[in-house]
């Protein structure tokens, strides 16, 4: 990182190894720092009531480096951005990605703007990606740790956004996180990583959750070639395009894959998995976001469609400047509507050029894909 | 405290003569806090504190009913339970109460609120229950009203009294239930019959006697106008702070504790202000916050019909008598200071 000399920094702690660690490294830098906890989720959820455990651990942790720490509650805006969209887009067939909402709307918007009025220069998080000086603005890049990389769930920054955030542990592998945590006597130092959403329990499930929350829909598994119903579904609205589990075999034992999910006709339409690959990918106009300059109509740009998912080689289609679909290079496993596309920049394939979200494609497509099958 | 003790055994329930002085040094505690309360002696259990109390005080098997702004301890001690309503004004909605209130039941209404500092009517609701008094049992959870209001006030109108030393700036983990009346209260703990059976385990002498202390110089601050020099200065600040864009104050003019000082902002979310207070030296709540610090809304403001865009922005500022002119004054640069930053 650049050296910016000293500034005030506030750190979202979010009692987890990682970020214990951002905040440990931006002291061990010089700057001003203080920690701020995010209560984001006011239900139940595995760490106990509003995760007061992990709110303890973040401020022991601050403790431990001589740093002020804050909680702020941010439940009301967690749950207009976050957690009603993602019940709401599952009723309609739609899988959105909390994690991605979360910092879109809450860490990165929320709370970036907030650290601004409250006097700070700079907003910290401990995601495992880079912010680099480039040529002219600053650059989003994949974190050192490649296996633990999390600039997909940060390809939603937009330029403007990243010259007031620092990511410090981007430039350290895990293993160096965890040391760096053990060698100071962090309490977080052998916290395990948070695995599943924050708001879900274990126990409960996506299913226990969304079911709570409204009615599912039973329904059937429809052959999107023959139109032959082939099974059952308790509910539709838990079926992920893209899922297998759960969705049988075909004559020849090829395992069935979900390619369209539609909670208002009863239907989950499932092809054979080598059939179900798609070679374009539609995407929400006007939901792009972008690091710097734009990816224009035809640009070639590298792009990850899931979390920790493989990446693809794609050109982008656009309307009116917009992006609305990528024609892939060879083609992949289909991929739920509301998930994000995070676009990498070709030659340099570490470089986050930006992001857009998944749409739901145009029955045309669908229908095409299954007479190909 | 510590003097109390010196060179004495922290156990009373020895039969030898450094235990008998201990005990004694227990008794002579419980005197003085039964003396300050103008109850018996033998009225004095002591506990860990106002939590305790309450919990001790509200696991009768009687329907229970609660006031709307009681403090999450006497709501989760109560379990299952009918709330009470309040006024816009934060202070129990006596007419209403009093219809919802049947012989029997066990009935909660704490002396002051903690957040608001708003002072409840009991006597009112006494009056309101008329013969039906008699069959009811009154709880009052005092722990936050000490300080301003004579407890002996409160214990005169109620069956169990529930007091904690911490907030009269004794010691934390130091409180007492009081039994005014024949109530049948059920021990939690067993295992040693302390406290009449009550609460058994070896009792904290020290900290009965930091109870007792506490009490005794609340009482001095009360006569001595202490609390009503405290009151003039929260008036001052109050003033100040009133005419600063957005601020509204909760029940201003309402019969308050002189110590609280709570309003809401506009347009402003309590977590940011707190975190600018904090910053420059003035220590404040928003009110209500649960275990992890976290602020949240508070269930008083919604109880008393405050939308929840403007509970978000609220702020509690309390006072002790110690509290100086120059602090109040340096608080009121604080805040507005910190107001102006949040609205640039």
């Amino acid at each position: 990182m650049a050296d910016l000399g000293t500034v005030k920094v506030l750190v979202a702690m979010s009692g987890g190894v990682d970020s214990s660690v951002a905040a440990s490294l931006l002291v061990d830098e010089g700057h001003d720092v203080s920690g701020v906890t995010l209560k984001l989720w006011g239900g139940p959820s595995d760490a106990g009531c509003c995760s007061v455990k992990d709110v303890l651990d973040a401020a022991r942790v601050a403790d431990q480096l001589g740093i002020d720490h804050h909680v702020f509650d941010l439940t009301d805006a967690f749950d207009r951005h976050v957690v009603d969209p993602f019940v709401a887009g599952h009723l309609v067939g739609r899988t959105p990605n909390p994690c991605v909402e979360c910092n879109r709307h809450l860490k990165f918007d929320h709370l970036l703007v907030a650290s601004e009025r409250l006097g700070f220069d700079r907003l910290a998080t401990g995601h495992h990606a880079r912010v680099v000086p480039g040529a002219d603005a600053p650059q989003l890049r994949r974190g050192r740790d490649v296996a633990k990389d999390q600039s997909y769930v940060l390809s939603i920054l937009e330029g403007s956004q990243l010259e007031r955030v620092m990511l410090p542990v981007g430039e350290l592998s895990k293993a160096e996180v965890r040391h760096h945590a053990t060698e100071r006597g962090l309490k977080t130092s052998a916290k395990p990583d948070s695995q599943d959403l924050c708001f879900i329990q274990t126990g409960q499930g996506r299913a226990g959750f969304l079911s709570a929350r409204a009615v599912l829909t039973p329904g059937s598994v429809i052959d999107a070639a023959s139109g032959e119903t082939l099974g059952e579904v308790a509910a539709v609205e838990l079926v992920t395009v893209g899922q297998r589990r759960g969705l049988g075999v075909d004559a020849q034992g090829r395992r069935r894959v979900a390619v369209a999910v539609r909670p208002a006709d009863a239907a989950v339409l499932v092809l054979p998995q080598d059939k179900a690959l798609i070679d374009e990918v539609p995407l929400e106009e006007g939901s792009a976001t972008w690091t710097s300059a734009s990816v224009g109509e035809g640009e070639p740009v590298l792009v990850q469609l899931r979390a920790h998912g493989e990446v693809a080689s794609a050109k982008v289609v656009t309307r009116n400047g917009h992006p609305i679909a990528l024609l892939l290079e060879e083609p992949v496993a289909p991929v739920a509507a509301g998930q994000i596309a995070a676009f990498y920049d070709a030659a340099d394939p570490s470089l986050v050029r930006g992001s857009a979200v998944v749409a739901t494609p145009a029955p045309s497509m669908l229908a095409c894909q299954a007479e190909r099958a | 405290m510590a003097r109390a003790l010196e060179g004495l055994p922290p156990n009373p329930s020895g039969s030898h003569r450094l235990a008998r002085q201990t005990r004694s040094v227990l008794e002579d505690a419980r005197e003085r806090v039964a003396h300050q309360l103008e109850v018996d002696p033998d009225a004095v259990i002591f506990t860990s504190g106002g939590t305790e109390a309450c919990n001790l005080a509200l696991r009768l098997e009687r329907p229970t009913k609660l006031s709307s702004i009681e403090h999450v301890a006497v709501r989760d001690a109560a379990g299952e339970h009918t709330e009470l309503p309040v006024t816009s004004d934060g202070a129990l909605d006596v007419p209403a109460a009093a219809a919802l209130i049947d012989e029997g039941d066990l009935v909660s209404v704490m002396a002051a609120n903690n957040e608001t500092g708003v002072l409840q009517p009991l006597a009112a609701l006494e009056g309101a229950l008329g013969e039906r008094r008699a069959a009811v049992v009154l709880h009052s959870d005092a722990v936050g009203s000490g300080w301003c209001r004579p407890l002996a006030e409160v214990t005169a109108l109620c069956d169990l009294v529930s007091i904690a030393a911490h907030k009269l700036g004794g010691p934390a983990g130091s409180g007492a239930l009081i039994l005014s009346g024949e109530v049948e209260v059920h021990a939690m703990l067993v295992g040693g019959g302390q406290e009449g059976g009550l609460r058994a385990g070896t009792q904290d002498v020290a900290g009965a006697v930091g109870l007792a202390f506490a009490l005794e110089l609340a009482e001095r601050d009360r006569r001595c106008s202490a609390v009503e020099a405290m009151g003039a200065r929260r008036d001052g600040l109050e003033a100040l702070l009133a005419d600063l864009d957005g601020v509204t104050i909760t029940s201003r003019g309402v019969p308050r504790l002189e110590s609280h000082l709570h309003l809401t902002i506009d347009g402003v979310r309590s977590d940011e202000l707190l975190l600018l207070l904090d910053e420059a030296g003035l220590c404040a709540s928003a009110g209500a916050a649960c275990a992890s610090g976290a602020s949240r809304p508070s269930r008083v403001l919604e109880a008393m019909g405050v939308d929840e865009r403007r509970a978000r922005g609220s702020l509690r500022l309390t006072l002790s008598p110690e509290t100086t002119d120059e602090e109040v004054e340096r608080a009121g640069s604080i805040v507005t200071a910190a107001l102006a930053q949040l609205r640039r």
